[in-house]
C-alpha cells in the first residue's frame, strides 16, 4: 500500500514536472524550417545537376583540346629523315685539311692540277724567276745593289655566311672560286642534312690577289654575310732583306766554288766542300722563304665559314603593311585550325580503343546495377501498423494509477516485513 | 509507427520526416525546457533539434528508436546552447509556465508549501536528468504527452510488456535517486 502510494505520488510529481503544453508557434516553426530545408536541398541538387550538365561537356572539350595538342607532339607531321634534300647524305665530318706544302683536297680532286700549276705559275701577281734573279745577282757581284722588285702586300680575308640554302650556296662558292682562278686549300663539313641540325662548312681558299676583290664581291650575292674581316700585311722589307741575304749567300757560293778549284790539300778540299754544302742549304732556305712570300702575295688566303640556318633565324626585318599583317595573321590562323583539327582526329583515333573498353565496362556495370534493383523487394512496413494519428487534443491525464494498479496486480508487490 | 516513414525520411522526404517526428515534438520541447529552463530558448533549441535531425536522417541506422535518437540530439543541442555565451538561464516561474500554457493544479496554497513544491520539483528534475536517455524519453512521452501504454508501444516500436517493464525500471531508479523506499 505504501509502495502504491509512493508510486502514485511519483506519478503525480512527474506529471506535474512534465505537464507543459507545446506552443503552437513551435509546432508550426519546425515544420516550416523542415520544408525550407527540403526546398534548399532541391535547389542545390538542381544547381549541381545544371553544373554537371555544363561541366561534363566542358571537361570533354578540354580533354579533346589537350589530347589534340598532345597528339600533335606525339605523332608529328614530319618524320626525321637523315637524307639531305638532294638525296646525298653528308658525313658527320669531312675533313680534308691539306699539308702546308700541298694544296690538294680529297673532296675537290679537280683542284689537283690547278694547285700544282699555282705552285709553279701563280695566276696573277708577281712571278719569281730564279734564273733571272741569279743573272741579276751576277750583275750585282760588282757590288751594286739591285732595286727591290715592288711592294709585297699579303692580303687575307675572313668571312662568315649564313644561308638557308646550304647545298646551293656551297656549290656557288666552289663555282666562284673556280671563276676567279683560285683553289680550295681545305674544306671541313659538319652536320647532317636534316631539319634538326644546321650544317657548317669551313673553307680555306687561295684566291689570286688581283681577283680577291672580285671574289669578295661575288660572295655578297651568296647567303648573308654575318661577319667579315680583311688584313693586308706589308712584307716588302722582309722580302728585300731575304733577297739581300740570298745574294750574299750566292756570292759566297761562287767564291767557294772558285776556291774549290784552287784547293790543293785534301783537308782544304773537304773543308771547302763542307762550307759549300752549308751555303747551299742556306740558299735553299732563303729561296723557299721568298717563294712563300711570293705565293702569299700572289694568292690571298680567304677563310670562309658557311653556316646553315633555319629560315626564321635568317629572316631579315621587313616592315609589313596592316593588310599584309592581317592577311598573314588570318592565314596563320587557318593553318593552325587545320593542324588542330588534324590533331583532334589523331587523338580520337588514339583514344578509340580506350573509349571502347570503358564503354563496355560501363554497359556491364549498368546492367548489373539495374538487375539488382529489379530483384530487391520494396521496403515492407516495419510493424505492419498504421501510424498513429496526430493528437490535436491536449494530452489527457495519464491513466497511470489504474494501469499501474493493473501492473501491480501482474507483479504483486513484495510483502513488507 | 515509424516503419513506413523511416525509409522515405532517410531519403530526404520532408513529409515523411514530419509524420515520423510529429508525435515526438512534445517530448523534444519538454526536454529542452527542462534543461534550458526558458520557454523561448526551449522553442529555439527544439526547432534546431528537428532541423538537425532532418539533416542527419540519412545517417539514421535504426539501431536505436527514433524517440531515443531524437532525445539524444535534443540533449546535445541543449548542452551546446548552455555553452553559448550569454545563454539565458532563468528559472521558470509558475507565472511564466502559465503564460506558456502550463496550468498545474495549485496543491500548495501557502507560500511556504509553494516554495517547498518548487524545491521538490527541482530535485525530481535533477534525478530525472541522471537517468539514461531512453528512460528519460519514455518518461517524457508518458507523463508529458500522456500516451497510454499501447500508444507508447506503437510510438517506440516495442511491446506493451517491454514498455511497462521499462517504465517500472525508470520509476525504481528515480525512487532510489530520490532516496524514497
Amino acid at each position: 500500500m505504501e509502495k502504491q502510494n509512493a508510486t502514485d505520488a511519483l506519478d503525480r510529481a512527474l506529471t506535474d514536472l512534465y505537464r507543459t503544453d507545446v506552443p503552437d508557434g513551435y509546432r508550426a516553426a519546425w515544420r516550416v524550417a523542415i520544408a525550407r530545408e527540403e526546398e534548399s536541398r532541391m535547389k542545390q541538387t538542381q544547381t549541381r545537376r545544371s553544373l554537371r550538365r555544363v561541366a561534363l561537356p566542358v571537361a570533354a572539350a578540354l580533354l579533346l583540346v589537350i589530347g589534340a595538342l598532345s597528339a600533335g607532339n606525339l605523332i608529328p607531321t614530319v618524320l626525321n629523315d637523315s637524307l639531305s634534300p638532294a638525296g646525298a647524305p653528308y658525313a658527320n665530318q669531312v675533313s680534308a685539311t691539306s699539308a702546308p706544302s700541298d694544296y690538294v683536297t680529297e673532296e675537290t680532286a679537280s683542284y689537283e692540277a690547278r694547285s700544282s700549276l699555282a705552285m709553279m705559275a701563280p695566276a696573277g701577281g708577281a712571278q719569281y724567276d730564279f734564273a733571272g734573279s741569279a743573272q741579276n745577282d751576277a750583275s750585282e757581284a760588282s757590288g751594286t745593289d739591285e732595286a727591290v722588285s715592288g711592294e709585297k702586300i699579303v692580303r687575307t680575308a675572313d668571312l662568315t655566311i649564313a644561308t638557308t640554302t646550304f647545298d646551293d650556296d656551297i656549290a656557288a662558292v666552289s663555282a666562284l672560286v673556280t671563276q676567279t682562278g683560285g683553289y680550295v686549300a681545305s674544306v671541313n663539313l659538319y652536320g647532317e642534312a636534316s631539319e634538326r641540325m644546321d650544317r657548317l662548312a669551313y673553307y680555306s681558299l687561295r684566291i689570286p690577289s688581283g681577283q680577291l676583290d672580285t671574289f669578295l664581291t661575288g660572295l655578297e650575292g651568296i647567303g648573308r654575310i654575318t661577319s667579315r674581316s680583311e688584313t693586308a700585311t706589308d712584307k716588302t722589307t722582309q722580302y728585300a732583306d731575304t733577297q739581300m741575304r740570298l745574294k750574299t749567300q750566292q756570292e759566297k757560293l761562287s767564291r767557294l766554288q772558285a776556291l774549290l778549284s784552287e784547293a790543293k790539300d785534301v783537308s782544304d778540299l773537304l773543308e771547302i766542300e763542307n762550307e759549300i754544302a752549308n751555303t747551299q742549304y742556306q740558299l735553299d732556305q732563303l729561296e723557299s722563304s721568298l717563294r712563300t712570300i711570293d705565293r702569299d702575295v700572289d694568292n690571298s688566303e680567304v677563310s670562309l665559314t658557311v653556316q646553315e640556318q633555319s629560315p626564321v633565324k635568317t629572316a631579315q626585318t621587313v616592315e609589313l603593311t596592316l593588310w599584309q599583317r592581317l592577311g598573314s595573321g588570318f592565314e596563320a590562323s587557318l593553318r593552325g585550325l587545320a593542324a588542330f583539327l588534324q590533331n583532334v582526329l589523331v587523338f580520337l583515333a588514339m583514344a578509340l580503343p580506350v573509349l571502347a573498353v570503358l564503354a563496355v565496362l560501363g554497359l556491364a556495370i549498368g546492367l548489373v546495377v539495374r538487375a539488382r534493383r529489379r530483384r530487391l523487394p520494396p521496403e515492407p512496413p516495419a510493424y505492419g501498423v498504421e501510424p498513429p494519428a496526430f493528437r490535436a487534443e491536449p494530452p489527457a491525464a495519464p491513466a497511470g494509477p489504474a494501469e499501474d494498479a493493473k501492473t501491480a496486480e501482474e507483479n504483486p508487490p513484495t510483502q513488507q516485513p | 509507427m515509424s516503419g513506413i516513414f523511416t525509409g522515405p525520411a532517410c531519403r530526404g522526404d520532408a513529409d515523411a520526416f514530419v509524420a515520423l517526428c510529429a508525435p515526438l515534438e512534445g517530448m523534444v520541447y519538454r526536454h529542452c525546457l527542462s534543461v534550458l529552463k526558458n520557454p523561448a530558448d526551449a522553442q529555439d533549441a527544439a526547432q534546431e533539434t528537428m532541423l538537425k535531425a532532418f539533416r542527419a536522417m540519412s545517417r539514421f541506422r535504426a539501431e536505436s528508436q527514433v524517440a531515443t535518437w531524437l532525445f539524444r540530439i535534443a540533449h546535445n543541442v541543449c548542452l551546446d546552447w548552455l555553452k553559448k555565451p550569454g545563454a539565458r538561464r532563468e528559472n521558470v516561474s509558475l507565472d511564466a509556465l502559465r503564460e506558456a500554457g502550463f496550468d498545474p493544479p495549485d496543491e500548495n496554497p501557502t507560500p511556504e508549501s509553494a516554495c517547498l513544491a518548487a524545491g521538490e520539483r527541482e530535485r525530481l528534475s535533477g534525478a530525472v536528468a541522471k537517468l539514461p536517455p531512453d528512460q528519460q524519453a519514455l518518461l517524457l512521452l508518458r507523463y508529458g504527452d500522456g500516451l497510454s501504454y499501447d500508444q507508447l508501444a506503437r510510438t517506440l516500436g516495442l511491446s506493451d510488456g517491454t514498455v511497462k517493464s521499462r517504465l517500472n525500471r525508470a520509476r525504481e531508479k528515480l525512487r532510489s535517486l530520490l532516496g524514497q523506499p
